[in-house]
């Protein structure tokens, strides 16, 4: 072939490659896969139950020379609200030993059945107001509370709410390694733990706990004393782990004996970075960053002007947190503020008879309206975004709506006492679920 | 001279040029000839009046057989002769032939028929023929052929029959023996004449002074088929099965015509593995020939057995010795140059040690386990379970989705056959090992075309080592790598099967080359696609090899068959275009992609000024089209396609360093090509991250698959507990890579089905024992599997009366169903069985055996073989 033929060939050649590369730029028609929506199903639940962890636990006596005793002291009150439908016993109003509270209904919510207990403590080693919500039993959950060493006693109060026996793995996380517990619970058993023999006197520890399956009540007991000189009790429920919580409710009180001190615990396999946002309600907020190493537990003092606070908590892996606030009255007492559970359209929670607060808080990024239903007064609740509203509220209970989601959270601020009550939803997995078909 | 009186017959069938030359050497015969007539079947003017240019006589019976065409001949005589010469308008005869012949037949006057030496028309030192006869078993048997004349078979011999071209026939036996019989079949009616006459009493002789230049029209396909009664491999047959009727016993002979459905069956595989695969097809045509037309054929016995006994024949039927000599012959061939004189091949130029390269920059590849990361999960624990999943037409998805299943696990099937009881791992290794296999698959390609070691060198690492390729091993799309792999070899195989010496050869290659074809069409269809498209493409160029070549399309034709015509079918034109759900999403290019192939495109453009404008020209159109057609993705990258493309601008940028003279430009192209392939490696290769995310083989507890094993017909209800409740219908051992269907991905669900799925899982998760009970019972469920989060639910899950805690697995909480009754497996295997049937014949095709390697030659055209 001649050259003058074969130039523009190559040219031509070239210039289609060209061409086709062109082309390859735009992007390609494409074909959508099918639409897969999930299915609603509804179906009957199982029963509600809840349960209601009963009296304090003391360890070695009244005294406390009675070395490896371990008794249920005094009575814990009840405070409960059911709606019309079937129950499965009487509420009592008062308990010695913890009590489930059963319910057979398709609507399962805290409107549904809901109830909390407290207990005063005028003892001399224990003195103080302990609270705790009475929840649905659970098949595993986390305590980043732990407390030990001088001065400090944590007490695990187990119950196997149901017939069948249950085992219980205890893994306690210690700034020294993993330590494994294994407790067995018989049908409608209860047990109280003392930890400190599993925590080697450390001042902060982490308490995971998982089931062979069956759920149970779990509830850790704290208590601080500073010499012979009692400084609070409070009751803890297990809380869960994720890579973002709010805690509502901080309150630095001009009466406050310690700064409150935030408690952090790290799961997972490699450290992490966690953000910790202080937001001022009305006064001024902090931010800071803190890391977290594997499997670790970092206890930390936050430094903070008097005043309200809502804390949002955020780390690229899931983690646990809560925070200790104290608060003199006629005693100094403590409590664990903790995680607060978002509710979607409701929330019926019991008031004791006890001087009483109700936090309502808002996570979202707009103010959001809440109605409140308490003393026969009904009040509208506007909570600025990222924000709460402190509330006090009366004896016998407390009816929150909104359209929106929000937390809450009860906090007992009485002359004998200082606790906090962190309602969670009561309902079982059964009506309105979506199922995904894959 | 012999005074013999004889009457020529020249039967001719409108060739008038062959039959001028014809009646030209009749004209030229010194022994007196009483009478000549030409009897035009084709009733052809030119043949007529040629004949009459001469003074012969014609007649013109119409389009009739050959003895029809004989008879009316001897019919149109003017008066009766002593012989006749039968002559065909396709044979010359030389001037003394008819002599020779007479005078045969004056000196035995107990011979009636006497045939010439038959020499090739176009090749005069070739016999074509002298003589004919049969094996014992009725096959007609040429007692010498295609072999020099020198003289070697010149002593006349009695045989027992005589080809009819150049026969000389005493008339009056032609009228004892009624002629030819034109129901007997075209190559047994000679044959058949011969044993007629044979067992009649008289001699058949062939002489061998009297010679004559047969063109053998009919027999090279220059005349209508039905003038053979259809291809000359079926007409054989057809008169393997008459003379065997004629010849053998008749309780062999009923034996015969029962067994001949199993004889065409047996046969099969055996001429698959000779290389004469339409011999297949004659072997079928004359067993149904047979059948149909039993009647005339033992009509034809009766006939032949009422002049004599056959026992005559015994002793002039082939015997041992000449069927194993002939068999020799056929693996006689022309020595082969030395293997030092021989250009070096990858192994003797060392070039294989860089076929290393490629492997060790896919060392974060070096197998561990089963692949998992992306779209990929482990495969079947053992190849059979594997097997069982490919090219079937019913979906493990819900109640089963009738689809085809995808092509790409007909790839997952071959690799596990390397490694049966751990397929996964197979996978892994033929991942690892990719780029260096398209490396060597480039160089095999390359080295049809490029003749200089060093070079193919350079342009297989180029391509092993490109970018794409590269970033194809890193990003684990896994599917596009290999068929980048793949394509060379298919490329190579296809252009060794188009240059090959002989088609035993090209048929050897046609198999090689299809199962790779198939190989790449599991792959990729488009890869598939465009390769087909190059078949046609070399097809114009060499239009007779292409007859063969056509069939290496057929295994990939039948993998993508039902895939091709289900999404036809369904209107998803582009799931064709995928090669299944495990290859990666659309992509469309970067700018590195782009720099490469301007770098490549900048280098191959040399081609054009080095080498054959012809080749140049193929090659460009194939990489403008693999480049442009990369851009259509509907469903899956294409990525495999543009690499095609890369591949074709790297052999022409061979082409171009290989033939260019000019030294600078030369070299300065080779450390164009070698930079970018250095610089790839560096920014691509082993630096980059790369996480398969091995992991252990099985996808379900080991219970389900134990009990899988037992019975196929396990089903798992397997529920994901998160934000959302999520649910799969598990079919027996789990979804495993040959199970995943794209199809389904693609098909609307089963909405009943979706809502009984549905409503078992809720009515679990809620600890409703009635209701999961009646869903079970509409389902067939036989374990549950909650995976997730398990806590939530499992206490619910527990109080399910008719789920009975079956342990704790890496997978999650595993239940079995109390009262489950197995399913059947009802899985359609559609064409699975023919497309296997397929690979099988090809696999034998693609053995070589001595007749594929008989004609072999090292070298062709100065390329490096």
């Amino acid at each position: 072939m001649k050259l003058w033929i074969k130039i523009p060939l190559a040219l031509l050649a070239v210039a289609s490659v060209a061409a086709g590369s062109y082309l390859s730029l735009s992007p390609s028609p494409t074909l959508e896969p099918t639409d897969r929506a999930s299915i609603s199903v509804s179906t009957t639940p199982l029963p509600l139950t809840i349960y209601c962890p009963g009296p304090l636990a003391e360890l070695g006596g009244q005294d406390g020379t009675d070395l490896g005793a371990m008794a249920l002291i005094g009575k814990a009150k009840l405070w409960a609200n059911t709606s019309a439908n079937e129950l499965a016993q009487e509420i009592p109003t008062e308990t010695e030993v913890g009590v489930p509270l059963a319910l057979i209904s398709k609507e399962q919510t805290t409107a549904a059945i809901s109830a909390n207990q407290t207990q005063v403590a005028k003892r001399q080693r224990m003195l103080g107001v302990a609270a705790a919500n009475c929840s649905q039993p659970v098949a595993q959950g986390v305590f980043q509370t732990g407390m030990a060493s001088v001065g400090r006693e944590s007490i695990l109060l187990l119950a196997n709410p149901f017939a069948n026996e249950v085992q219980v793995y205890l893994e306690f996380a210690l700034s020294t390694g993993v330590k494994k517990h294994l407790v067995t619970l018989a049908g409608f058993e209860q047990q109280q733990i003392s930890l400190a023999p599993f925590v080697d006197a450390e001042p902060n520890f982490a308490l995971s706990f998982s089931t062979n399956g069956p759920k149970v009540s779990a509830t850790m007991q704290l208590r601080t004393s500073s010499g012979l000189t009692a400084t609070g009790v409070d009751l803890v429920s297990p809380t869960w782990l994720a890579t973002e919580l709010w805690i509502p409710g901080l309150q630095v009180f001009e009466d406050g004996y310690q700064a409150p001190e935030m408690n952090l615990y790290n799961p997972n396999g490699e450290e992490v970075n966690v953000l910790v946002t202080l937001l001022g309600v009305g006064n001024d907020s902090d931010v800071f960053e803190v890391t977290v190493p594997a499997g670790q537990l970092l206890n930390r003092l936050l430094e903070l002007p008097i005043g309200q606070y809502i804390v949002k908590i955020s780390a690229a892996q899931p983690i646990a947190a809560a925070i200790r606030s104290q608060r003199i009255a006629d005693t100094l007492d403590f409590a664990w503020l903790m995680p607060a559970e978002e509710f979607v359209n409701a929330l019926t929670l019991p008031i004791p008879q006890l001087e009483s607060e109700l936090v309502v808080a808002n996570r979202e990024g707009q103010p959001i309206t809440v109605s409140l239903m308490n003393g026969g007064k009904y009040t509208s609740l506007t909570i600025p975004a990222e924000s709460q509203v402190r509330v006090a509220v009366l004896y016998p209970l407390a009816q929150l709506q909104s359209q929106s989601r929000f937390m809450a959270t009860l906090q007992i601020l009485s002359e004998t006492g200082y606790a906090v009550i962190n309602p969670t939803e009561n309902e079982n997995l059964g009506s309105d679920l979506e199922v995904a078909i894959r | 001279m012999a005074s013999l009186s004889v009457a020529a017959i020249v039967v001719s069938h409108g060739q008038a040029e062959s039959l001028a030359k014809s009646l030209e050497a009749i004209a030229g015969q010194n022994h007196p000839i009483q009478q000549v007539v030409v009897v035009e079947t084709a009733g052809d003017d030119q043949s007529i009046s040629l004949a009459k240019s001469y003074g012969f006589a014609s007649v013109t019976p119409g389009d009739v057989r050959l003895g029809a065409a004989i008879q009316a001949g001897i019919n149109s005589l003017a008066s009766a002769p002593g012989w006749i010469w039968v002559l065909h308008d396709d044979l010359v005869a030389e001037p003394n032939a008819l002599s020779r012949m007479a005078i045969a037949a004056e000196i035995s006057p107990s011979v009636a028929i006497i045939g010439p030496k038959l020499l090739e028309a176009n090749d005069s030192i070739q016999i074509q023929q002298m003589g004919l006869t049969a094996t014992k078993t009725g096959r007609p048997f040429l007692l010498v052929q295609r072999e020099y004349d020198q003289g070697q078979h010149d002593k006349a011999g009695d045989t027992l029959s005589v080809s009819t071209a150049g026969m000389l026939v005493s008339l009056g036996v032609w009228q004892q023996l009624g002629g030819l019989d034109d129901s007997t079949p075209a190559l047994a009616q000679d044959l058949e004449f011969g044993a007629k006459a044979r067992v009649a009493g008289y001699r058949v002789i062939v002489e061998a002074s009297a010679k004559m230049h047969h063109e053998s029209l009919a027999m090279k396909g220059k005349r209508p088929r039905r003038w053979l009664g259809g291809s000359v491999k079926s007409a054989l047959s057809k008169a393997h099965l008459h003379f065997a009727t004629l010849i053998m016993p008749l309780p062999v002979v009923i034996l015969l015509y029962l067994a001949l459905p199993l004889i065409a069956l047996v046969s099969s595989p055996y001429f698959l593995v000779t290389k004469q695969p339409m011999r297949i097809f004659s072997q079928l045509s004359g067993w149904l020939w047979a059948w149909f037309h039993l009647g005339q054929r033992f009509a034809a016995r009766a006939r032949f057995r009422k002049l004599g006994s056959p026992k005559t024949l015994k002793p002039l039927l082939a015997n041992y010795q000449q069927l194993r000599s002939r068999r020799k012959a056929r693996y006689e061939a022309e020595p082969e140059i030395s293997l030092a004189d021989a250009p070096p091949g990858v192994f003797r130029s060392n070039s294989a040690w860089f076929g290393l390269l490629p492997v060790l920059a896919s060392f974060a590849l070096w197998p561990q386990g089963a692949i998992t990361a992306g779209q990929f999960a482990p495969l079947g624990a053992t190849s059979k379970l594997v097997f069982d999943s490919v090219g079937v037409m019913t979906q493990q998805y819900l109640g089963g989705v009738s689809a085809p299943s995808d092509p790409f696990g007909w790839f997952l099937a071959l690799v596990s056959l390397a490694w049966p009881s751990n397929p996964s791992l197979a996978f892994a290794a033929s991942v690892f090992l990719a780029s260096g296999f398209a490396f060597f698959g480039v160089w095999f390609a390359a080295k049809q075309l490029i003749s200089k070691p060093w070079v193919i060198t350079l342009i297989s690492l180029s391509y092993a080592l490109s970018p794409q390729l590269l970033l194809l091993a890193t990003g684990l799309q896994l599917v596009e790598l290999l068929a980048a792999a793949v394509t060379p070899w298919a490329v190579g195989f296809t252009l060794r099967a188009f240059d090959s010496y002989n088609s035993a050869r090209a048929w050897r290659w046609v198999g090689v080359s299809g199962l790779a074809l198939a190989v790449v069409a599991s792959l990729s269809p488009m890869n598939f696609a465009l390769l087909c498209l190059l078949v046609l493409v070399l097809g114009l160029n060499r239009p007779k090899r292409f007859l063969i070549m056509i069939w290496a399309l057929l295994p990939g034709v039948a993998l993508l068959y039902p895939w091709v015509s289900y999404a036809v079918s369904s209107g998803n034109f582009g799931l064709a275009t995928s090669a299944g759900i495990a290859a990666s999403l659309p992509a469309t290019l970067t700018l590195v992609d782009l720099i490469v192939l301007g770098g490549f495109a900048l280098t191959a453009t040399g081609a054009w000024f080095t080498t054959s404008s012809s080749k140049v020209a193929m090659l460009w159109f194939f990489v403008t089209l693999a480049i442009a057609a990369s851009w259509y993705q509907p469903v899956s990258s294409s990525r495999s396609l543009l690499l095609a493309g890369v591949f074709g601008l790297l052999l022409l940028s061979g082409m171009f360093i290989s033939n260019f003279k000019a030294k600078p430009l030369k070299v300065g192209t080779t450390v164009l090509l070698l930079a970018l392939g250095g610089l790839s490696v560096f920014v691509y290769g082993p630096a980059q991250q790369v996480d398969p995310k091995w992991s252990e083989t099985r996808v379900m507890p080991a219970l389900v698959v134990a009990a899988s094993q037992l019975e196929p017909g396990v089903r798992t209800l397997v529920v994901n507990v998160g934000d959302e409740l999520s649910v799969d219908y598990v079919w027996n051992t789990g979804l495993t890579a040959e199970r995943q269907s794209l199809v389904a991905k693609y098909q609307t669900q089963d909405q009943e089905f979706a809502k009984k799925l549905a409503a078992a899982a809720a009515n679990m998760v809620a600890g409703n024992s009635e209701g999961f009970t009646l869903a079970h019972h509409e389902l067939v469920v036989d374990f549950v599997l909650v995976t997730g989060d398990i806590a939530e639910v499992i206490s619910t899950v527990s109080s399910v009366d008719s789920l009975q805690p079956a342990g704790e697995s890496e997978f999650g909480a595993l239940f079995r169903v109390e009262g489950s009754s197995w399913l059947s497996s009802d899985i359609d295997q559609g064409i699975r069985d023919y497309q296997l049937g397929v690979f099988a014949a090809f696999a034998l095709l693609a053995i070589p055996t001595r007749a594929s390697i008989r004609g072999y030659r090292r070298v062709r055209n100065g390329g490096a073989k």
